[in-house]
């Protein structure tokens, strides 16, 4: 069995960064995509 | 290999010395063990080269989660000294209503041997097909303020006993990135996201027929034409064929060959479970062993110039030194003097292909991050 390599455009997924004033935000952005790196 | 037993209990630090710049030689347990000096996780009180340090355990505890049942979650807070997150894919956690599971990565005692905390990345198993597999997301993201031209990391990592070890299963661990200021600040790299580039990726990999491989994954710049090394070429002196930047490293030829030219010229790994050279098939208790703290070393420099094949990745684990390149164009001949990438961004953690249990079991299983030290540059001892 080989991992599947396709990644979905419509993946949104949430993350938090730390903005260069040192706010911490939420953001969304694509995934890591299902395998594809 | 620092060589302090298990056995041996470290009770205390030494006191500090001259007035605190420099920091005492032992902290904790496993940075002795990982043979780190301390530093505070500022990387303040770092020693010359160390850029920073985390041992975990001055964190609070900390949950990765971003949303709660598709809510969320306000005022989420980052481990002090780190500068994102991304925690999604979980299919069994309290965020999704399994109070008695785990969030994606968590910082926590408990977890991995000894009493200190870690930074602790839960995989998920299911057996159900896409969108399934590629799940368990959790990166916890370093930023590097400018850039360097090298960079080197440092972490002690520990997987679960009984880490499933016989299935085909794919586990990202460790990555590091150059982003490009202008473009998705929080991104985590793929190839979809245009501001990445060049990258490092280490996995943990297993196949049903193959074993255990270490998948080491270079990814060029620019992005959007070198990504996969296609205008750069693939570097000569490789141990084994490159796919689209990433090769499966064995533990065998490939450690002992490290330029594939047909005469050893690096030490065998030596197997865990039996003090002997690593051989055929490798299993991932040979490699790493079961509730022990594995040593992984990365050391990346770019390229002197666009399209000079002088870049260098260097990867050991637990001491052994298990690839060595010297010869890759990170960035390529499209790339410009101006526009030369610096690495800025050290992350651990990764998503997970790993549809082996059914999923009437919710099996979760762990993976420990001890500690982490970047530098920016290598130790003495790896010159």
């Amino acid at each position: 069995m080989s991992a599947p390599t396709q990644w979905k455009a419509s993946d949104l997924t949430p993350a938090v960064i730390k903005a260069s004033d040192g706010s911490i935000r939420t953001v969304l952005g694509l995934v890591d995509a299902l395998g594809v790196q | 290999m620092p060589g302090i037993p298990e056995n041996i209990t470290i009770a205390g630090r030494t006191p500090a010395t001259i007035k605190g710049n420099l920091p005492p030689l032992i902290d904790t347990a496993p940075a002795a063990r990982g043979g780190l000096r301390a530093g505070d996780d500022s990387g303040g009180d770092n020693p010359v080269g160390v850029i920073f340090s985390d041992d975990f355990n001055s964190q609070p505890d900390w949950k990765g989660q971003v949303e709660i049942n598709g809510t969320y979650v306000q005022n989420p807070t980052l481990p002090t000294g780190w500068d994102a997150f991304r925690s999604v894919g979980a299919r069994y956690a309290p965020s999704k209503g399994d109070m008695d599971k785990h969030e994606t990565i968590e910082i926590v005692s408990g977890v991995g041997s000894g009493d200190g905390k870690c930074l602790v990345k839960w995989r998920d198993s299911s057996t159900l097909a896409q969108p399934g597999v590629w799940k368990s997301d959790g990166i916890l993201s370093k930023f590097i303020p400018g850039g360097l031209s090298e960079v080197y990391c440092k972490y002690g990592l520990e997987l679960q006993p009984g880490w499933t070890s016989d299935a085909t299963s794919n586990a990202k661990a460790f990555r590091f990135s150059s982003l490009k200021d202008g473009f998705d600040e929080w991104a985590f790299g793929t190839s979809a996201e245009r501001g990445h580039g060049p990258m490092l990726f280490h996995d943990i990999n297993y196949s049903s027929t193959w074993g255990l491989y270490n998948l080491a994954a270079m990814r060029g710049f620019p992005n959007n034409t070198n990504y996969y090394f296609g205008t750069s070429g693939v570097p000569s002196g490789l141990p084994r064929s490159m796919n689209q930047g990433s090769m499966p490293l064995n533990w065998v030829d490939n450690v002992t060959d490290l330029n594939n030219d047909g005469t050893d010229d690096n030490p065998p790994y030596i197997s865990k479970v039996d003090g002997l050279p690593m051989s055929g098939k490798t299993e991932v208790a040979e490699a790493y062993g079961f509730g022990e703290i594995n040593i992984f070393e990365h050391y990346v420099k770019m390229n002197s110039a666009p399209g000079v094949a002088d870049g260098v990745y260097k990867q050991w684990i637990n001491g052994f030194l298990t690839f060595s390149n010297s010869n890759i164009a990170w960035a390529g001949p499209d790339a410009t003097v101006e526009n030369m990438p610096k690495w800025n961004r050290v992350m651990l953690g990764g998503n997970d292909y790993f549809p082996v249990h059914d999923e009437s079991l919710k099996h979760e299983e762990w993976s420990a991050y001890h500690f982490i030290e970047i530098r920016d540059s290598l130790p003495e001892n790896l010159v």
